[in-house]
C-alpha cells in the first residue's frame, strides 16, 4: 500500500480527525477512452505526439480535432490534467503546417498562464521539430521585438486586456495577423464572468468587427472547467453557437474527497479551530510520509502565513529538515520565482506548496497526491478545481477541504449533498450594462467608423446616439466617427468594476510608494481621514483622502484600535419593472438609486471589539443608479405575518439578520464576490410602506445580479433555512444569523424568530416554484 | 428576463442620476445637425471645395534666391540630401489625436512644392466632414506618389504612420514614398545644442523665425472638433497659418542645415564633433582635421573631449595607436575616463609588453571609478597581468 493509502486509513482511524468529518467520498478510478490519431496529421505532429508518449489520443481530444477541423466553434469542457490543451493545439498546429499563412490568437486570463502556455508550447515546437512561430504579446513584451511579433508569429499568446488597449485600437498595423485569423482561443473561458465576464463579450464583438474588416471569421475554441452553464456561459460571450464536448477520455486515478469541519473550541459563541493551524497539522502528516501536497489558501499573507509554519515545524537542521522542500506560491512574486517552483514541483524537487488560488488555474505543476484547502474557496467550481490539483492518471490521491467559520463555509460542510450533487453554479454576464456597453461602444467606434453592420445588439445605435452628447463620435454620412482627441481604450480597465479608482501611496517617512488602488465607492467607505487600514498584515492610517484627485495617502501606524464607517444608506425606488406574487412575498425588479452618506466612523479595539470613540468624516454623498432586487412583506403574505407576530422591538432586528444571511448565501449562487452586491433592510419601507430588503447590484447600472438573485432566491432561501438549522449554536453565532447581542435587550431568541421567519417564507415559495427547487 | 437596450437608456437618460450618468446630459431628443451653413466660411480662410467635404487653399512663398537649385545641387554636394532624390513634397498634417491608432484622422494635410518660378506651392488639404476622407485620400495619393520624396518632420513615425492607416481604413492602394525626415537629422546635429528638438524650438533657435499669434499644438484637435460640432470655419483660422508655417519652416531647416554643414567651421552652429562624424565616410580628411583642431582649441561647448574620444577610436581603427596613444593618456589622466584608461592598459600589455604599467593604470582606474560595467572586466585583466608578471619574475 502507498504511504497515502496508509495515512488515509490512519486518519480514518483517528477519532480526533474522523469524527469531524462530515462527508467522505470514495471516487473509484475511471479507465481512460481512447481513440485513433487522426488520420489527415501530418507526420511532423505525430513524431511530437509519440515523442511526448502518447500513440493515441483521448476520446475528447479527438472528438475537439474533427470538430474543430470541421470549423465548429467548440467548447471542451474536462477536468485538470486531462490533457486539454491538446484539444486545440492538435487542430490549429495541423493547419498551420497545411497552410502557414494561418494565424491563431490564443487569449489566457492571467499573465501567469500564458508565459506557462508559451513554455509548453516552445517544447512541443522543438521537441517535434515543428516550424510554427509563437510568440507572446503582452504588456512585458520589448517594443523592439513587437513588430516582428505581429508579422511573423503564427501563434499570438496574449491576455483579453492587451486585445482590448493594445492590439484592437492599432489594428492596421496587424492587418497582416488578422486577415488571416482562422482560430481564436479562450482559455479558462470559466473565470470570464460578472463584470469582467462582461468586459470580455464586448472586447469579443469589437474583435469579431475588426476581423471581418479584414475578411476573416476565425473559428473559436474554447476550454472551460465545470460550472453549470459552460456552454451558455461561453455562448453568450461569443454570441455563436457552441460545439459542447464534456465528456472526458482520461483515465482518473482512485480518489478521496473529505470535507472536514475543525472541532469547536467554544461551542456557545460558535467558534471553531483556526483553519491556518489545522492546514499546517494536516499537511505535516503527508508532508513528513513524503506525499506530495498543495495548500490552498484564501489569501496571500495566509499563504505565507501557512508556509513558514509548515517550515518551523519541519526545520531540522541534522536532517536538513528531513529532505523536505516547501515553498510558497502566490501573486505578486517574481516570474523567474513562479517558473522555479513550478519546475521544482513537476520534477520532484518540491515536495509541498502552499498557495493563493494562483495555481487554481491551469498552470501546470505535475501531479500531486494531496490537496489541502484551507477555508473552502468562494465557489463550488473553484472547490473542484482546487481538489482537481490533487490526482494523477493511475495513482491514489486525496483533496481535504477545511471548513472555517465563515457561513458560507459552514453551509457547505454541513450540506454534502449540495457540494457532491453534481450542481456547481452557473456563470453568466451582462455585456449590454450601459456602462459597459458604452465604453466598448466608443472603443468600436474608434477602431472603426460604425454603421449598421455589427455584432452589438439591437438598440447600439441608440446607444450611441446619446454618446454623441457628449462629444466624443460624431454621427454623419449614416454612420459614427470618433470625434476626440483621446485613446477610449486607454481609460477602460477589462478588470475593476469602475475605472474610477483611488490610488492608495504610502508616505511613512517620507516614502511615496504605492501599495493598492481601490474604487471610489468603497474608498469613501474605508479610506476616510484617520480611518485604519489594514494591507498585507501591515496597519496603516490614513493622513489623507483626495477624492478629487484620486489618491490616499497613509501612513504605518501602530494604534489599538480599527475603524468601522457608519454608512448611511439611502434607497429610492426609480422604477419597478416587474414584479412577482407569491403567497409568501411579492418580488419586485427595478431601478434604485442608492444614496450612500458616511458623517461618523467608529472606532473598535482590537480584540475585545469595544466601541472606544467616534471620529467625523466630511464627505460628499456618493450616488449610484443600479438594479435591486426587492422583497416586499405585506402583511397578508406568509413571512410578513410571521414577521409581523414578533414583539415590535425585535423586528428590526430579525429582518436584518435575514438580510445578511441572504447576502452570505447569495454569492454562491451568483458566482460573484460578496463585496459585489449590497442589502438593505426596512422595516417600514417608504416606497412600499411594508417591511422590505432590498438586494441591490453594487456595480453602476446593474451587472445582471439582481435579476439572477430573483431566479435564484427558492434555492437560497432553502440553503439558508439549511445553514441556520443545522448550526450547532444555540441564539445565533458568527457561522449563521450573527451573535447575540446584550446591547439589543429583546426577549426574542434572534435565531429561532429568523429560523421561523425563513420557514415561512421559503415553505411557502417552494410549494410556489417547486419545479425551480427540484 | 433581459429588457431591450434602448429602454433602459431611455430610463438612464431620464433619471441622469450619479457621477458618471451625469456626464451626457439628460436630453432625450437626438438633433442631428444636418447640413451646415457654416462650412461656407471656409472660403474666408482662402479655402475652395475640390470635392464634397475636401477643401483645398494654396498659397504661394517667394524663397531666397535660386532655392530650387540649391536644393537639387545638394544631391551632389550636401550631407543630408545625398541619399534622395526629387521631386520633394514637404509634407505636414494636423490630426484629430496624438496617438497612431485607429482613430486618428489627418484633417488637414499640407504638401508643398518647389515651382520652376524658384515659389513654394502649398496645398493645404482640408477634411470638412468625415465622410469626405475617401475623396481626400484620393487626392493626397495623387501627390504623394511614390517618385516623389517626403520630407517632414517626425513623418517618418508619425505622419506618414496616420496616413498609411487612413489610406488602410479607407481601402485604398498607397505606396508609402522615400522620407527625409528632419527630425532626425536636427537631433543629429544639435542636440547638444538645443534645449529640445521640436520643430518650435528649431524655428527659434536655429531659423530665427518668429511666429505672431501661434496657437499651442495641443489646441489643435479641439479646434476641429469645435469646427465640426459648430461648422464655424473662424476657429480653424490659427490652425491653417500655424500649418502653414511649418512647411514653410520645413523648406527653410533643409536649406539651413545644408548650408551649415559646408559653412567653415568657425561658422557653422552645428555639434563640430557630431558633424565630422557626419562626413566622415564622405570626406574623411576634412572630418579628421575638424577633430584635430577641436582636440587642440577647445568650443564653448566643450567639445573637445567627445572629439577626443572619436578621434582616439578613429586612429586606433585605422592603425595609428601611436597617435592615439596621447589622447588617451589625456582623456584618462585629465577627465578620469576609465574606457580611455582600459586602451591605455591594453596598448603597454599588448604593444609594448609591458605588464607592470598596465597593472599600474588598472589600479589608477580602480582608484578612480566605481563604475560596474568596468568592474569584472578589470578584475579580470588585473587578474591576467598579476599572473603573467609573477610567471616572468620565475623566469627571471
Amino acid at each position: 500500500m502507498s504511504d497515502l493509502g496508509t495515512v488515509l486509513e490512519e486518519l480514518a482511524r483517528d477519532p480526533s480527525f474522523s469524527d469531524c468529518v462530515t462527508q467522505w467520498e470514495h471516487l473509484s478510478s475511471v479507465q481512460g477512452k481512447y481513440r485513433e490519431v487522426p488520420d489527415d496529421l501530418a507526420p511532423r505532429l505525430r513524431t511530437l505526439l509519440a515523442s511526448r508518449g502518447i500513440d493515441r489520443l483521448y476520446s475528447h481530444q479527438a472528438e475537439s480535432y474533427e470538430a474543430v477541423r470541421a470549423g465548429r466553434h467548440t467548447i471542451v469542457v474536462t477536468p485538470t490534467a486531462s490533457g486539454k490543451t491538446w484539444c486545440y493545439n492538435l487542430p490549429v498546429m495541423q493547419t498551420i503546417l497545411e497552410q502557414p499563412e494561418t494565424r491563431a490568437l490564443y487569449l489566457f486570463p492571467t499573465k501567469a498562464l500564458s508565459q506557462d502556455q508559451q513554455s509548453e508550447l516552445n517544447e512541443s515546437v522543438t521537441g517535434g521539430n515543428l516550424s510554427v512561430k509563437i510568440v507572446t504579446y503582452d504588456g512585458d513584451t520589448p517594443t523592439s521585438i513587437r513588430s516582428a511579433a505581429r508579422t511573423k508569429g503564427q501563434i499570438i499568446i496574449s491576455n483579453p486586456d492587451m486585445l482590448h488597449s493594445g492590439i484592437l485600437p492599432n489594428h492596421p498595423r496587424w492587418i497582416s495577423f488578422l486577415k488571416n485569423l482562422r482560430f481564436v482561443v479562450i482559455d479558462e473561458v470559466h473565470t470570464y464572468r460578472g463584470v469582467f465576464g462582461s468586459h470580455m463579450t464586448n472586447v469579443v464583438r469589437r474583435l469579431k468587427r475588426i476581423a471581418s474588416f479584414y475578411g476573416a471569421k476565425p473559428v473559436f475554441i474554447c476550454s472551460s472547467a465545470t460550472i453549470g452553464n459552460p456552454r451558455e456561459l461561453a455562448e453568450d460571450i461569443l454570441g455563436e453557437p457552441l460545439h459542447l464536448i464534456d465528456q472526458s477520455g482520461a483515465p482518473r486515478g482512485e480518489k478521496h474527497v473529505i470535507l472536514y469541519n475543525p472541532p469547536h473550541v467554544d461551542r456557545v459563541q460558535g467558534i471553531r479551530r483556526g483553519v491556518v493551524l489545522e492546514a499546517r497539522r494536516l499537511a505535516l502528516e503527508f508532508l513528513r510520509r513524503r506525499v506530495k501536497t498543495i495548500v490552498f489558501s484564501r489569501s496571500r499573507t495566509r499563504t505565507e502565513l501557512i508556509a513558514s509554519y509548515i517550515n518551523a515545524s519541519l526545520r531540522n537542521i541534522y536532517t536538513d529538515n528531513e529532505g523536505l522542500r516547501v515553498e510558497s506560491y502566490r501573486g505578486g512574486y517574481l516570474p523567474s520565482e513562479r517558473r522555479e517552483i513550478e519546475r521544482g514541483l513537476r520534477d520532484g524537487s518540491i515536495h509541498g506548496v502552499v498557495s493563493t488560488n494562483a495555481l487554481e488555474l491551469g498552470i501546470d505543476i505535475g501531479g500531486l497526491d494531496v490537496s489541502i484547502s484551507a477555508g473552502l474557496p468562494g465557489a463550488i467550481s473553484s472547490a473542484w478545481q482546487q481538489a482537481g490539483r490533487a490526482g494523477r492518471r493511475n495513482s491514489l490521491s486525496a483533496s481535504i477541504l477545511i471548513a472555517s467559520s465563515s457561513p458560507l463555509d459552514q453551509y457547505m460542510v454541513q450540506n454534502p449533498e449540495y457540494f457532491f450533487g453534481r450542481n456547481p453554479e452557473d456563470g453568466f454576464v451582462d455585456p449590454d450594462n450601459l456602462f459597459i456597453l458604452g465604453d466598448h461602444l466608443k472603443c468600436a467606434v474608434f477602431e472603426l467608423p460604425f454603421d449598421t453592420e455589427h455584432p452589438f445588439p439591437e438598440g447600439s445605435l441608440d446607444v450611441l446616439h446619446s454618446i454623441q452628447q457628449t462629444g466624443v463620435v460624431r454621427y454623419t454620412g449614416d454612420r459614427f466617427h470618433w470625434a476626440d482627441r483621446g485613446y477610449p481604450a486607454e481609460n477602460i480597465s477589462l478588470r475593476t468594476a469602475t475605472n474610477d479608482n483611488v490610488v492608495i501611496i504610502d508616505t511613512t517617512k517620507g516614502a511615496h510608494s504605492v501599495i493598492g488602488e481601490i474604487d471610489r465607492a468603497s474608498a469613501k467607505e474605508e479610506l476616510f481621514d484617520n480611518a485604519v487600514y489594514i494591507h498585507r498584515g501591515e496597519q496603516y492610517m490614513v493622513t489623507t483622502l483626495d477624492i478629487a484627485n484620486r489618491r490616499c495617502e497613509v501612513e504605518q501606524s501602530q494604534v489599538n484600535y480599527y475603524t468601522d464607517a457608519i454608512v448611511k444608506r439611502d434607497i429610492q425606488v426609480l422604477h419597478e419593472d416587474d414584479a412577482v406574487e407569491t403567497d409568501s412575498c411579492r418580488i419586485v425588479l427595478g431601478d434604485v438609486l442608492v444614496r450612500s452618506q458616511i458623517s461618523k466612523f467608529k472606532k473598535i479595539r482590537y480584540g475585545t471589539h469595544e466601541n472606544i470613540g467616534y471620529g467625523e468624516i466630511s464627505l460628499p454623498e456618493e450616488e449610484m443608479h443600479t438594479r435591486s432586487c426587492m422583497i416586499v412583506f405585506k402583511e397578508s403574505s406568509a413571512a410578513g405575518r410571521s414577521l409581523h407576530a414578533l414583539p415590535p422591538e425585535a423586528q428590526p432586528l430579525v429582518l436584518g439578520r435575514l438580510g445578511s444571511v441572504l447576502r452570505t448565501l447569495a454569492p454562491v449562487y451568483l458566482l460573484c464576490d460578496r463585496s459585489d452586491i449590497g442589502t438593505a433592510e426596512r422595516l417600514r419601507d417608504p416606497h412600499f410602506n411594508v417591511p422590505a430588503i432590498y438586494v441591490y447590484d453594487r456595480y453602476p447600472g446593474g451587472v445582471g445580479l439582481a435579476e439572477v438573485f430573483r431566479d435564484k432566491l427558492p434555492v437560497i432561501l432553502q440553503a439558508g433555512l439549511s445553514l441556520v438549522s443545522s448550526c450547532a449554536c444555540a441564539e445565533g453565532c458568527p457561522s449563521c444569523v450573527g451573535p447575540r447581542n446584550a446591547k439589543e435587550e429583546i426577549d426574542t431568541n434572534p435565531k429561532e424568530a429568523v429560523l421561523a421567519l425563513l420557514a415561512q417564507w421559503g415553505g411557502a415559495s417552494a410549494v410556489a416554484q417547486s419545479e425551480e427547487v427540484g | 428576463m433581459k429588457e431591450a437596450l434602448t429602454a433602459r437608456l431611455k430610463r438612464l437618460q431620464s433619471l441622469g442620476t450619479g457621477e458618471r450618468a451625469s456626464a451626457s446630459p439628460p436630453n432625450e431628443q437626438t438633433v442631428d445637425p444636418g447640413p451646415q451653413d457654416a462650412v461656407s466660411e471656409l472660403p474666408n480662410l482662402g479655402f475652395v471645395e475640390i470635392a464634397e467635404n475636401v477643401w483645398c487653399r494654396r498659397t504661394r512663398h517667394r524663397l531666397a534666391g535660386q532655392t530650387r537649385a540649391r536644393i537639387a545641387g545638394y544631391e551632389s554636394t550636401g550631407v543630408i540630401l545625398p541619399d534622395a532624390r526629387g521631386p520633394y513634397v514637404f509634407l505636414d498634417t494636423e490630426t484629430t489625436g496624438l496617438g497612431s491608432g485607429a482613430g486618428t484622422v489627418a484633417f488637414l494635410t499640407g504638401c508643398g512644392t518647389l515651382e520652376p518660378d524658384d515659389t513654394l506651392l502649398i496645398r493645404q488639404f482640408l477634411l470638412s466632414d468625415y465622410p469626405g476622407e475617401p475623396a481626400y485620400l484620393a487626392v493626397l495619393a495623387g501627390i504623394l506618389t511614390p517618385d516623389c520624396c517626403m520630407v517632414s518632420y517626425n513623418g517618418k513615425s508619425f505622419d506618414s504612420n496616420v496616413l498609411q492607416t487612413r489610406f488602410l481604413m479607407n481601402g485604398i492602394p498607397w505606396t508609402r514614398p522615400r522620407q527625409l525626415d528632419l527630425l532626425y537629422s536636427v537631433r543629429r546635429l544639435f542636440r547638444t545644442r538645443l534645449s529640445r528638438c521640436n520643430l518650435a524650438t528649431v524655428e527659434r533657435d536655429l531659423l530665427f523665425v518668429q511666429r505672431q499669434g501661434d496657437i499651442p499644438g495641443a489646441e489643435v484637435p479641439d479646434r476641429y472638433f469645435a469646427f465640426l460640432e459648430t461648422g464655424a470655419a473662424e476657429v480653424l483660422r490659427p490652425v491653417v497659418y500655424h500649418h502653414e508655417q511649418d512647411i514653410v519652416s520645413l523648406v527653410k531647416l533643409l536649406v539651413f542645415l545644408e548650408d551649415d554643414a559646408a559653412s567653415p567651421p568657425s561658422h557653422s552652429r552645428a555639434d563640430p564633433v557630431a558633424l565630422a562624424r557626419l562626413i566622415m565616410p564622405g570626406a574623411p580628411t576634412k572630418a579628421m582635421s575638424m577633430l584635430s583642431d577641436l582636440v587642440r582649441h577647445d568650443s564653448p561647448f566643450g567639445d573637445s573631449r567627445r572629439a577626443m574620444v572619436l578621434l582616439a577610436g578613429l586612429l586606433k581603427r585605422a592603425g595609428d595607436v601611436a597617435q592615439a596613444v596621447p589622447l588617451w593618456e589625456s582623456l584618462f589622466r585629465n577627465g578620469g575616463s576609465a574606457a580611455a584608461g582600459i586602451e591605455l592598459a591594453k596598448y603597454y600589455e599588448h604593444r609594448l609588453g609591458d605588464p607592470v604599467s598596465a597593472i599600474e593604470v588598472c589600479r589608477e582606474i580602480q582608484k578612480r571609478t566605481n563604475e560596474g560595467q568596468f568592474r569584472d572586466a578589470l578584475l579580470h585583466r588585473m587578474d591576467r597581468l598579476s599572473r603573467r608578471i609573477s610567471e616572468s619574475e620565475i623566469d627571471r
